[in-house]
């Protein structure tokens, strides 16, 4: 009885005749066309069901209004990069992670395209003019995954191409690689991968492609010369967590020359308390969000020190077989 | 349950006989109609009644997440491309005097056109007074029943049905004619209202009331503070989401009587480690 995903595109009068909207729009032809006036007239409606949305999401196509480029989070690794800063050309994902802080930091599971990508390159260029840049660009949602409908990943690409000071991540769980085929690699755009072992991804990552699929589209734009970091992030506390990482990270390296690795990024669970008592009052029966956390001193909930500690450790410890050590980074929720 | 509003008399009795609906006596304010999973309520024309009687429905009736509301009744369109006796379903309302926008979350399928629809505070005819109308249809309560139902309901559990009437010139108003114009339309409004979900499934608290009696009963046992009371509750809801017996392990706790707030802060410890044990 659900409407089918995306049925409905609701375009924001400012930029509903836009080039990128109406290409947008071209891929989904039999969905109704709703014109708003600002997106959160849509998305951030009062007591919208996030989980119902999750399964039939709509779309909506708004324009960024400033700010444009925000500081990076603290709960996120900067790299050691003075200027590290995030943008979000879209807000939520096409994947239904179970532990994703996502699932409580929006009102709406409704997807939000931002058209106006312009305007963010040109506050990213008057920023590149003092300094150079540490740039996320698919956070709070996974562009990549997106790609096919928006395009955004390869006009990142070329935007980076002659701007040598600007350093790109670009975070995913996609299996999907057309932009990185089809130009020459490029030393300031880092494709993160998030990787988990087949047990999550079957049972914790909802739509997302398995573990061997990303192996595979990892492996294939390595040799073609891109840098790629592998995130092991968020490490989860499951049944029989030993066996089962340790036959993940088998898997991985039997694949992947570590070597060869830009770097590989480790992380325990961590939620910010906000969010994580939202997103329990929405999944009351996810066993991961239940976790008795504790919350530490900036306000995150995580696993207990000694908990977190042993598992980052043990990890990082198994990975070292395969990885120069100075190429793991530890995220820990104490980091700061 | 469903609930459903309509403004008239003529266009409920549609609805009430395909769908087996009986007259309640109990209610004086408005005329309510009940039968299987439907409750239905006579509003009055206007969005305030409308409102009025939105609110008055979903309250003695306690609607809750896992219902559904309907507004029916009766439209104006200037649009040529719809026929009279057409279906309609409202995507976006606008109410007129504010020019606020409500837009419902369309998560189920239905045979229906969607369109926009503008409530007026007055019929609306062609040419009337100049107003521009920005929608594609018109009416005069789908912005009062939206506004009132999102207080009680998601966006995603209100869908505003109309039935085209008029191309917004003087139509009869034979009460009579009226509800035989609605025969057809509402014959395939009923099938559509059968096939929706009567009860959203939503996912159910792993606690149950006797958990959470045990819980207040350990706590008080326990001397906990609201503050460790609530992370005994966290501690329980994943110690059943972890498929472990609760009772059996509270039960150890239950008859403590910890004459201290120190001796509860240990006992809270010693039950903590237990669980993370188990889990």
């Amino acid at each position: 009885m659900l409407t089918k995903r995306f049925s409905h595109i609701y375009l924001e009068d400012d930029v509903r005749n836009t080039e990128t909207a109406r290409r947008i729009c071209a891929k989904f032809p039999g969905a109704q066309q709703i014109r708003i006036r600002h997106y959160k007239d849509v998305f951030c409606r009062k007591r919208q069901d996030f989980c119902l949305q999750k399964l039939a999401p709509k779309l909506i196509i708004a324009k960024k209004r400033p700010p444009l480029v925000y500081p990076g989070s603290t709960n996120c690794d900067s790299f050691e990069s003075n200027h590290f800063y995030y943008t979000s050309s879209m807000m939520n994902c096409l994947y239904d992670c179970e532990y994703c802080y996502l699932k409580g930091m929006y009102p709406s599971a409704n997807l939000v395209v931002f058209v106006n990508h312009e305007e963010i390159f040109e506050e990213i260029d008057r920023k590149l003019e003092s300094h150079p840049v540490y740039l996320c660009v698919s956070y709070d949602t996974d562009l990549l995954s997106f790609e096919a409908i928006t395009g955004f990943v390869d006009l990142w690409i070329a935007f980076c191409e002659d701007r040598p000071d600007l350093l790109l991540e670009i975070r995913t769980k996609a299996a999907f690689i057309r932009p990185f085929l089809t130009r020459p690699p490029l030393e300031n755009v880092i494709i993160a991968w998030s990787l988990s072992p087949e047990y999550v991804i079957r049972n914790h990552e909802r739509g997302t492609p398995g573990l061997a699929a990303r192996l595979k589209s990892i492996k294939r734009v390595m040799e073609l010369g891109w840098p790629v970091r592998i995130c092991i992030d968020p490490v989860l506390f499951i049944d029989n967590w030993d066996r089962i990482y340790q036959e993940f990270l088998d898997e991985v390296f039997l694949n992947l020359a570590g070597d060869q690795l830009a770097s590989v990024s480790i992380g325990a669970f961590r939620i910010s308390k906000g969010y994580l008592k939202r997103a329990r009052r929405r999944y009351p029966c996810s066993r991961i969000l239940h976790y008795p956390f504790e919350l530490n001193r900036n306000g995150v909930y995580c696993y207990p020190p000694f908990l977190e500690d042993k598992i980052l450790g043990d990890l990082a410890q198994r990975v070292a077989r395969f990885v120069p050590t100075e190429k793991i980074r530890l995220f820990t929720s104490s980091t700061p | 349950m469903i609930f459903i509003t309509t403004a008239m008399a003529c266009e409920a009795k549609s609805l009430t006989r395909p769908l087996g609906l009986k007259k309640l006596k109990e209610f004086r304010e408005f005329p309510v109609y009940e039968g299987g999973d439907f409750s239905l309520v006579i509003s009055g024309i206007g969005k305030t009644a409308c409102a009025t009687a939105t609110a008055f429905l979903l309250t003695r009736f306690e609607a809750n997440s896992s219902d559904l509301f309907i507004n029916l009744g009766l439209c104006g369109t200037k649009s040529p491309h719809l026929a009279t006796g057409q279906v309609v379903i409202a995507n976006k309302i606008t109410d007129h005097d504010s020019g606020r926008c409500f837009i419902p979350d369309m998560m189920w399928r239905h045979p229906f056109q969607e369109v926009s629809i503008e409530t007026f505070s007055r019929c609306v005819e062609d040419g009337w007074g100049g107003t521009r109308i920005s929608a594609t249809c018109v009416d005069m309560e789908a912005s009062g029943a939206f506004e009132a139902a999102n207080f009680f309901l998601s966006p995603h559990q209100i869908s505003i049905v109309k039935i085209v009437y008029d191309h917004l010139s003087p139509g009869k108003n034979d009460q009579a004619f009226v509800t035989d114009f609605l025969t057809m339309p509402c014959a395939r409004i009923s099938t559509w209202l059968r096939e929706l979900p009567s009860g959203l499934l939503k996912e159910q608290e792993p606690l149950t009331n006797q958990d959470h009696e045990l819980l207040r009963h350990v706590a008080r046992e326990m001397r906990l503070t609201d503050t460790m009371s609530h992370k005994l509750r966290q501690l329980a809801v994943y110690c059943k989401l972890s498929g472990q017996e609760l009772t059996g392990l509270l039960n150890g706790y239950s008859r403590l009587s910890c004459r201290t707030k120190k001796e509860g802060k240990m006992a809270f410890e010693r039950l903590k480690k237990e669980i993370l044990l188990k889990c």
